[in-house]
């Protein structure tokens, strides 16, 4: 597992020497710039798209940061033959994969974490600023980023589990469908319950629980409105964070056993 | 090279595989849990489909319907909301609905767009006049309704739903419904709380009105002094109990006032003439006797009464026998084949001389007077007709011939050194009438002053009704107007229930102060108030006939 740490570390140090934070600044002035863009609203109006938009930017830049990162990983050690340089040491293959994928996730961790800092803090000065009354705590915004993160963390897993067979071209675009379908867990559910027969719910039952569900991971709503109360929120965070990081363990495993037989 | 797994590693791992399967499916299972999982509606809301599938123009563009399965339905709707506000700023309001229909779709907690949706319909869509397109009611309402069903525990759609009631509809009962139902869900006590006593009131309601004052006070008073609420609360808090308790006063005040204040019944003798001037365009016209309170007493109640402005002759322009529909499921289809016109007039201009009594004769004739020449009783009229028709004289030269009544004497003292601003009495006390008038005597740059001002003593009576005028034009608007029927029913009414308080104090709360043997009274329209109303029957011919025309008047009655 030390061996894994380690690969870990270097994937974080190389991807910030590749200016992967760049992305994390550019999110950042687009926050800030956020925070003023809606000033004709009225406050509760301008609060719910600022909290909306920020947590869909932060979204759309962790998808891309995750993807673009995970898909490239292993195959780029592959390509430019630099994990040879990693055959002089005894390294087992599974803490090759697992030291890629934990970079991978530090990494994202790094980037969401500064992204929401900024953000969090805009919303705050913002608050602060109006003096709006009524309006959640931007700390709660950690809540709605501890989901995005969740969901990165399954991304990821998914990107780099078909990264040790397939090229990063395809790997992309089938991340991102994968990414896409899974989030259309509303339809899969309802036409696994109401398809026209029973191979048409059959199949949509397994889409449904087989393709990783990242719209499970959907709290933007509460987080926005104000007053909407969710029923039982700790069990949902909680239910959600295991759910990902069981079905990541679960690519993993896959990934780890199509790896160890794949030549190198 | 890379060390590969042993056998024995690799089969273990692989055998991790089926339980670890499992128990996704089972988090699956509890994820989709319409209570404790992501299908509850407070995480997602269960009409995606219908924002992709979409009604007609309301359908998404592929990349916001590539944004919204994707998990960006807030960023999405946000992209949309600013978009309408960009439309509603061009003037684009029919633009604006198939926007409002997809945000309410994509993100259903959002209140707002359905408030404003809802504004919209029943308040932006206007003829060249300004006069709203009231075939838009029921969607309005049905769109707040979907609202409501979609956030039931919050009072904003509630309180959204009785000011359209209240204000749109003049339906005060089912707008004081809507405001009792949002003050379960832990409301703005001053918007929701204040509003429910109104509506109250204005619904003939006036026990259940103190109440609601006496509640929104118990409110107000429990948050201003809980140590939780914020120093806003506070402040608005202590400022709502002011407010209250000066409302439930002036309630009970009107309400022990009233009883003696409405006797004798007033006729209102109501006329009406209803000219075609050309194809869609018609003059409606008439007179009223809108007697009201010129000085009010709270203890007393009206010391001063006589003809008011303030009072609207509603016109309303129909196919025969419509009535709104009951709001069903939101559609921003329009019913094109009806015709529905609504107009307000307002009825003014109504004046009184006694004989021996003061008016006002400013050269610069404009109607109206100042606010303590109107308290008691002084109306303005044009200096060569007050002359002529009324020989009206100079105050000097009345006060010196004694050509001015003790009412008139009560007037001008009154008009001359006026109450102080926060006086309870409206005009001097008779007491002090005496005193006051020799001071005035003595006092000739008071006189004139006075004389300046244009304030002269009638030597004659003279009463003349409050009138009302207005030239409709229906035909610019032939989309709004199609006039697709052959019978249509013009309907004229007067409800005092929404009438200012002034003429109220007269009259009613719900018209109890009308005179019973008047022409148009009409005591079923409305539950429980008298109001004065005329349906006035009308052929296609009467409405797009060539050449100006009475089509209708009071005097065939």
């Amino acid at each position: 597992m030390n061996t894994a740490l380690v690969i870990a570390r270097n994937t974080i140090s190389e991807a910030l020497r590749r200016k992967v934070l760049n992305a994390f600044a550019m999110v950042g002035v687009a926050v800030i710039c956020l925070t003023f863009m809606f000033g004709q609203f009225t406050a509760r109006q301008e609060f719910t798209l600022i909290r909306g938009m920020g947590l869909g930017i932060i979204t759309l830049a962790g998808i891309f940061i995750t993807v673009i990162l995970s898909i490239n990983l292993i195959p780029t050690e592959i390509e430019r033959r630099t994990i040879y340089t990693i055959l002089a040491k005894p390294v087992r293959r599974p803490d090759f994969l697992l030291g890629k994928y934990f970079g991978a996730l530090g990494t994202i961790f790094i980037n969401i974490a500064l992204m929401s800092v900024v953000f969090v803090i805009a919303l705050a000065a913002k608050q602060m600023l109006t003096g709006a009354e009524g309006q959640p705590s931007p700390l709660e915004m950690f809540k709605g980023v501890l989901m995005i993160y969740m969901q990165m963390l399954l991304l990821s897993s998914v990107a780099i589990f078909l990264s040790v067979f397939l090229s990063p071209l395809v790997n992309f675009f089938l991340t991102l469908s994968l990414f896409i379908i899974g989030n259309m867990s509303t339809f899969t559910l309802d036409l696994a319950k109401t398809g026209g027969n029973i191979f048409v719910r059959g199949f949509f039952t397994a889409v449904h629980y087989i393709v990783p569900n990242f719209g499970n991971f959907q709290f933007t709503n509460p987080l926005v409105n104000p007053g909407v109360q969710v029923k039982s929120e700790v069990l949902f965070l909680t239910q959600n964070v295991i759910y990902a990081i069981v079905y990541a363990a679960v690519l993993m495993i896959l990934a780890i056993l199509i790896f160890d037989r794949r030549e190198v | 090279m890379l060390t590969q797994l042993s056998k024995s590693q690799y089969k273990g791992l692989a055998a991790l595989l089926p339980p670890l399967l499992l128990l996704i499916i089972f988090l699956q299972v509890r994820l989709d849990d319409p209570v404790t999982g992501r299908r509850q509606p407070a995480i997602e809301p269960p009409t995606l489909q219908k924002s992709l599938t979409g009604l007609g123009s309301a359908s998404l563009p592929f990349e916001y319907m590539l944004g919204a399965v994707s998990g960006f339905r807030q960023i999405i709707a946000g992209l949309l909301w600013v978009r309408s506000d960009s439309l509603f700023h061009s003037g684009n309001y029919d633009g604006i609905l198939p926007l409002i229909r997809l945000i309410t779709w994509l993100d259903p907690n959002w209140l707002d767009p359905y408030a404003t949706g809802a504004w919209h319909l029943t308040y932006n869509f206007t003829d060249t006049d300004q006069r709203s397109d009231r075939r838009y009611l029921p969607a309005g309402v049905a769109l707040l309704n979907e609202g409501i069903k979609n956030n039931p525990d919050l009072f904003d759609l509630y309180k959204e739903k009785g000011w359209l009631y209240y204000d749109k509809f003049k339906n005060f009962e089912e707008s004081a419904k809507a405001y009792a139902d949002g003050m379960n869900h832990n409301p703005d006590v001053t918007q929701i709380g204040h509003a429910l006593a109104h509506a109250y009131e204005r619904n003939g309601q006036l026990d259940e009105a103190e109440k609601a004052w006496e509640t929104a006070i118990e409110l107000h008073k429990k948050f201003a002094a809980d140590p939780k609420s914020s120093a806003d609360l506070k402040s608005r808090s202590d400022f709502g109990v002011k407010n209250a308790t000066k409302n439930l006063q002036m309630l009970r005040f009107r309400r022990k006032n009233r009883v003696d204040d409405i006797k004798p019944p007033v006729d209102l003798q109501f006329t009406y003439t209803v000219t075609r001037v050309k194809p869609r365009v018609i003059e409606v016209k008439g007179t009223a006797n809108m007697i009201g309170s010129r000085g009010y007493d709270v203890d007393t109640g009206i010391m001063v009464e006589g003809p008011v402005d303030g009072v609207r002759c509603d016109v309303q322009l129909q196919d025969k026998g419509y009535q709104i529909p009951p709001p069903g499921e939101f559609t921003f289809d329009l019913p094109t084949d009806v015709t529905l016109m609504k107009e307000q007039i307002s009825i003014k201009g109504g004046r009184v001389a006694k004989r021996g009594g003061l008016i006002n004769t400013y050269e610069k004739f404009a109607g109206t007077v100042s606010p303590e020449a109107e308290k008691a009783g002084v109306y303005a009229f044009k200096r060569d007709e007050a002359v002529r028709d009324l020989q009206a004289i100079p105050i000097g030269q009345a006060l010196a011939s004694n050509k001015i009544s003790p009412w008139g004497l009560r007037q001008l003292v009154s008009v001359a050194y006026p109450v102080p601003y926060n006086s309870l009495k409206p005009i001097q006390e008779e007491k002090d009438v005496p005193g006051l008038v020799t001071k005035l005597k003595g006092d000739s740059l008071k006189v004139e002053e006075l004389t300046k001002k244009g304030y002269m003593i009638s030597q004659k009576d003279t009463q003349a009704p409050s009138e009302f005028k207005r030239e409709i034009d229906m035909s610019k608007d032939p989309k709004m107007y199609g006039f697709a029927k052959d019978e249509y029913e013009l309907i004229l009414w007067i409800n005092p229930r929404y009438a200012p308080d002034f003429f109220k104090d007269r009259v009613g709360f719900s018209g109890e102060g009308l005179k019973e043997d008047q022409r148009f009274l009409d005591t079923s329209t409305v539950k429980n108030a008298r109001i004065v109303r005329v349906v006035i029957p009308l052929k296609k011919e009467d409405i797009l006939g060539d050449g100006k025309k009475v089509i209708a008047t009071s005097d065939a009655k």
